[in-house]
């Protein structure tokens, strides 16, 4: 018979796939509220960082032109 | 982009009859995943489609990745007609489910969840076990590469259970 793994098994496997458990520890300690409204300020640095890639695809040249031609 | 609180304060003051599934649960839950959507997965009843349809109203839902010019109008008929519906409204993206895969209909999905304090409303917000079901079931890449964060979350708190006793 297959035995159940004990939560430490499961945390090992976890951290060997990448998962930061000390992210996980400090969120467990806000309540689900807290846990959105960070999460909300997360997606509004994606959604910016998503933002300012779209600009530099759509200008890829644009950070060259826009230097100061040396006089 | 994603405003989560207001969607779901419009649905809190309706008495819509719902659960936060998916992503966004996972969040509450404690996960760090980052989600650009809010999926919930609503009773499929006469007066919750009347109560689900006039608290979306405000938010102007229409269909996402369906031609702007396609008329479209979320109303009880269109929710009584439908299953899932992904949409995209002044909200944010929002999509609402009839059923979970690997769990079944609002009746089943209210099983595993439990009811948490979001924004000052009582929220029926999927648990860890219905988020692992849920997630093995649906076996996309996306939904199995949050399965050991969703595992150590539950090794966490179990951790800490056993810690208390």
């Amino acid at each position: 018979m297959q035995s159940h793994p004990s939560p430490t098994e499961i945390l090992a496997w976890a951290e060997q796939d990448g998962v930061d458990l000390s992210l996980l520890r400090e969120r467990l300690q806000w309540t689900p509220t807290e846990r959105l409204q960070r999460h909300q300020a997360a997606l509004a640095l994606v959604e910016a960082l998503r933002s300012a890639k779209r600009k530099v695809i759509c200008a890829p040249g644009r950070a060259l032109t826009d230097r100061p031609v040396p006089g | 982009m994603l405003q989560a609180e207001r969607l779901l304060t419009a649905l809190c003051q309706a008495n819509v009859a719902f659960v936060v599934i998916g992503g966004m649960a996972a969040v509450a839950q404690g996960s760090a995943y980052v989600t650009a959507d809010l999926d919930i997965c609503y009773q499929r009843q006469s007066n919750n489609y009347q109560r689900l349809s006039q608290a979306l109203q405000p938010f102007q839902p229409r269909l996402r990745g369906a031609p702007a010019d396609l008329p479209f109008v979320l109303d009880a008929q269109t929710l009584r007609g439908g299953l899932n519906f992904t949409l995209i409204t002044e909200g944010g993206d929002l999509d609402l489910l009839g059923e979970v895969t690997g769990l079944g209909d609002y009746e089943a999905v209210k099983a595993h969840a439990e009811e948490v304090e979001l924004y000052g409303y009582r929220v029926w917000v999927l648990t860890l076990r219905g988020l692992i079901i849920s997630k093995q079931a649906a076996g996309r890449p996306k939904d199995l590469r949050l399965l050991p964060e969703l595992q150590a979350l539950q090794a966490l708190r179990a951790e800490s259970r056993e810690e208390e006793q």
